[in-house]
C-alpha cells in the first residue's frame, strides 16, 4: 500500500509542473502587456511602467521569470496584486473559505441527491419512477447554472422571500448557491450510480445473496451497493473539478465572496498575479481531492493497485 | 433511404453487404428511439428557427426603442423588450445562431486535436504516448471551466478566443476515446498486413485505423456539443465571451439579471433557450450512443 501511495505521489509531480508552467505562460501570452493597459487607465508615465515592469520582474528572460514564479508559488507566494495591491495570499486566505463551505456543500447535496435518484430508478427499472429520476438528471444536465441560480433567486428570494438572493456568511446564504450547484452535480451522479448498480445487481453474487433469502434491502444497500460505489466515488472525485469549476458562476451569480469569484474578476481586470494565484489554488485543490479519491480507491478495491 | 419493412428487403440489404446492413440498422435503431427523435426533432425545429432567423425575427437584435424600455410580454413583442428597449424574442433567435456556432466550432478544434493526439498517442505508444498523456493529464487536472477561463486570460476576451478556449477544454475527451480505439484497432490482422505490404504510416492511419475511431468520436462530440454550449454561455455571462450588444444568450441573461424582480422575463428567455438546446443535444446524444454502441447503453 504505502508504495502505492509514494508511486500515485511521484506521477503528480510533472503534472504539477505542468500546470505552474500553463498558469504562468498564460500571463505571458498575455496580449497588450497587463502593466501597459493598467496604466493606460490610471494616466501613467513610460516610467512609471519600467519601474512596475521591473517590480514585477517583467524585464526578465522567460525562464527566469518562471523559476522565481515557481520557488516562490510553492511557499504559497503570489506575490502582490496588480489591481488591488494587496498580497495575493492574503486575499484568497480570506475568500477559500466561502469557497470550501459553498463546495462542501453543494457536494453534501449532489452525493446525497445522485445516489437517491440513482438507486432508485435502478431499483424500479423500467417503471415510471425510473424515467422520472432519469429526466430529473436530464434537466440537471442540460441546465445553465447560472439561470437554474436565478430561477431559485427569483421563486425563494423575489416571490417567496424566504431565503436571501445574495450575500456570503450563514446558513441560510448558502442553501440557494449550494443547491443550484449541488444539482447540476447530482444529475451526473445520479446517472453513473443507476448505470453501475444496475450493472452489479446482474451478477452472480448478488443472485446467491437473493437465492439464500436475503430482503431486497439488504441486498441492495449490503451487497449491490458496495461494489457500486466504487465507480460512484471515482465520478464524485471528478465531479469536485466540476463544482470548483461552477463555484466561479456560482458566485457571481448569488454575489457570494469566494475564489471563483476573485478569479473571474482578475482575468476580466487582468491582474496576473491574482489570475495566477486564484487558478493554482483551486487546480491543486482538485488534484488533491483526485489523489484522496485513488488512494481510497486503492483501499477499497486491493485490484486497482496492482493494475 | 426507407425502412426495409418486409422480410425480402432484409435479405437482400444483407446480401449487399455488411456496411449497408448496419447503416440500415442504426437508422432503423434511431428511428425506434425516442431520446432521438425528441431530441433530434427538437433540434431540427431549433437550427430552422436560428437559420431563419432573419425571417422570424421581426426586429433588428440591436435595435433600440427608447420608448419601450424593458417592456413586458405583449402582441408586439413576444418575449418583451430589454432595458435598451431591444426585441427579446429576435435577440433570443439570432442568439442562437452564436450559440450554436460555438457549440459546433469548439467541438470541432476539440475533435481535431484530440483525434491527431489520441491517434499519435495509441498508434506510436513508448515516449510519444507519455509525453501526450501527460499533457492530457494536466489539462485534465484544471477543474471545469478554470481551464477556459485561463485560456480567455492569455488570449483576451472575446466570443472567438471563447470558442478557442471551450475547444482546449475538450480536447481531452476525444484524445482518450480515439487513443483507447486506436490501441484495440492496431491489434487487427489487416492493420498487421497493411505494415508487412509495406503500407506507409500515414496510410495506414489514414485508411485502416480513422474508420475504426469515427462512431465513438461521433457520440462523444454530440455530447459535448451541450456542454460545449454552457461553457461558452458561462463565459459570456462572466463577462469573458462575447461582448455587449452581441445578441449572446449568456450576456443578455447577464445584462438582465439586475431587472430580476422587475423585469423577469429578460433573463427567463435566454436562460431557457440554452436549457432547450442543451437538453435537445444531451437527448440526442445519448440517444446515438445506444443506437451506434449498445455496448454503452446505461
Amino acid at each position: 500500500m504505502g508504495s502505492f501511495v509514494i508511486r500515485r505521489l511521484l506521477i503528480l509531480i510533472p503534472v504539477l509542473v505542468g500546470i505552474s508552467f500553463l498558469v504562468f505562460s498564460a500571463m505571458y501570452l498575455l496580449p497588450g502587456d497587463a502593466i501597459d493597459s493598467l496604466l493606460a487607465e490610471t494616466g501613467g508615465s513610460t516610467r512609471d511602467i519600467e519601474r512596475l515592469r521591473k517590480e514585477f520582474g517583467l524585464d526578465q528572460p522567460f525562464l527566469v521569470q518562471y523559476g522565481t514564479f515557481l520557488s516562490r508559488a510553492v511557499r504559497g507566494d503570489f506575490g502582490m496584486s496588480l489591481r488591488q495591491r494587496i498580497p495575493v495570499k492574503g486575499a484568497i486566505k480570506d475568500q477559500m473559505g466561502a469557497t470550501i463551505e459553498l463546495t462542501l456543500a453543494a457536494l453534501v447535496i449532489s452525493i446525497g441527491m445522485g445516489i437517491g435518484l440513482g438507486v432508485v430508478a435502478a431499483i424500479r427499472r423500467g417503471t415510471w419512477i425510473d424515467t422520472t429520476a432519469m429526466f430529473i438528471s436530464l434537466i440537471g444536465v442540460s441546465m445553465p447554472i447560472f439561470w437554474s441560480g436565478l430561477l431559485l433567486i427569483f421563486l425563494f428570494s423575489l416571490r417567496l422571500g424566504w431565503l436571501p438572493a445574495a450575500g456570503t456568511g450563514g446558513f441560510a446564504a448558502l442553501i440557494l448557491p449550494a443547491v443550484t450547484l449541488g444539482f447540476s452535480a447530482a444529475a451526473i451522479i445520479a446517472r453513473v450510480t443507476r448505470s453501475s448498480l444496475l450493472d452489479v445487481l446482474g451478477q452472480d453474487y448478488v443472485r446467491t445473496a437473493r437465492a439464500k433469502g436475503l430482503g431486497n434491502r439488504v441486498v441492495v444497500w449490503g451487497h449491490a451497493m458496495r461494489n457500486a460505489l466504487v465507480t460512484v466515488v471515482t465520478i464524485v472525485g471528478l465531479q469536485f473539478g466540476g463544482l470548483l469549476g461552477g463555484a466561479v458562476v456560482v458566485e457571481t451569480v448569488f454575489g457570494r465572496q469566494g475564489i471563483g469569484f476573485l478569479a473571474a474578476d482578475a482575468i476580466r481586470q487582468q491582474d496576473f498575479p491574482m489570475v495566477q494565484g486564484t487558478v493554482l489554488v483551486s487546480t491543486l485543490a482538485f488534484v488533491l481531492v483526485n489523489l484522496a479519491v485513488d488512494i481510497v480507491y486503492g483501499f477499497v478495491d486491493p485490484r486497482i493497485r496492482y493494475a | 433511404m426507407s425502412a426495409p419493412t418486409t422480410a425480402t428487403t432484409v435479405a437482400h440489404a444483407a446480401t449487399a453487404g455488411r456496411t449497408r446492413t448496419r447503416t440500415q440498422l442504426v437508422l432503423r435503431r434511431m428511428r425506434r428511439h425516442p431520446g432521438v427523435l425528441i431530441g433530434g426533432g427538437l433540434l431540427l425545429v431549433i437550427i430552422a428557427a436560428t437559420l431563419f432567423a432573419h425571417v422570424l425575427a421581426a426586429y433588428d437584435p440591436l435595435d433600440i426603442d427608447p420608448e419601450n424600455l424593458s417592456g413586458p410580454p405583449s402582441a408586439k413583442h413576444p418575449l418583451g423588450t430589454d432595458s435598451l428597449g431591444r426585441d427579446l424574442l429576435s435577440r433570443v433567435l439570432y442568439g442562437g445562431r452564436i450559440s450554436l456556432l460555438l457549440g459546433l466550432i469548439s467541438v470541432a478544434i476539440s475533435l481535431v486535436a484530440g483525434v491527431a493526439l489520441g491517434m499519435a498517442a495509441g498508434y506510436f505508444g513508448g515516449e510519444t504516448d507519455e509525453v501526450i498523456g501527460r499533457f492530457i493529464d494536466v489539462l485534465l487536472a484544471f477543474p471545469g471551466l478554470l481551464l477556459a477561463m485561463l485560456t480567455i486570460f492569455a488570449l483576451g476576451v472575446g466570443l472567438t478566443n471563447a470558442m478557442i478556449a471551450v475547444g482546449i477544454s475538450g480536447i481531452p475527451l476525444f484524445q482518450r476515446a480515439t487513443r483507447a480505439e486506436v490501441l484495440s484497432a492496431k491489434q487487427n490482422l489487416y492493420v498487421e498486413a497493411a505494415r508487412a505490404i509495406g503500407a506507409p504510416e500515414g496510410i495506414i492511419l489514414w485508411r485502416h485505423l480513422l474508420p475504426n475511431i469515427i462512431a465513438p468520436n461521433v457520440i462523444v462530440a454530440t455530447l459535448r456539443v451541450g456542454t460545449a454550449i454552457i461553457f461558452g454561455a458561462s463565459l459570456s455571462f462572466l463577462g469573458l465571451g462575447a461582448q455587449a450588444p452581441a445578441p449572446e444568450w449568456g450576456l443578455m441573461l447577464a445584462q438582465g439579471r439586475t431587472f430580476l424582480n422587475v423585469a423577469w422575463w429578460l433573463s427567463f428567455a435566454p436562460g431557457l433557450a440554452i436549457f432547450l438546446v442543451v437538453m435537445a443535444t444531451n437527448l440526442f446524444g445519448d440517444g446515438l450512443r445506444d443506437v451506434l454502441d449498445p455496448r454503452l447503453r446505461a
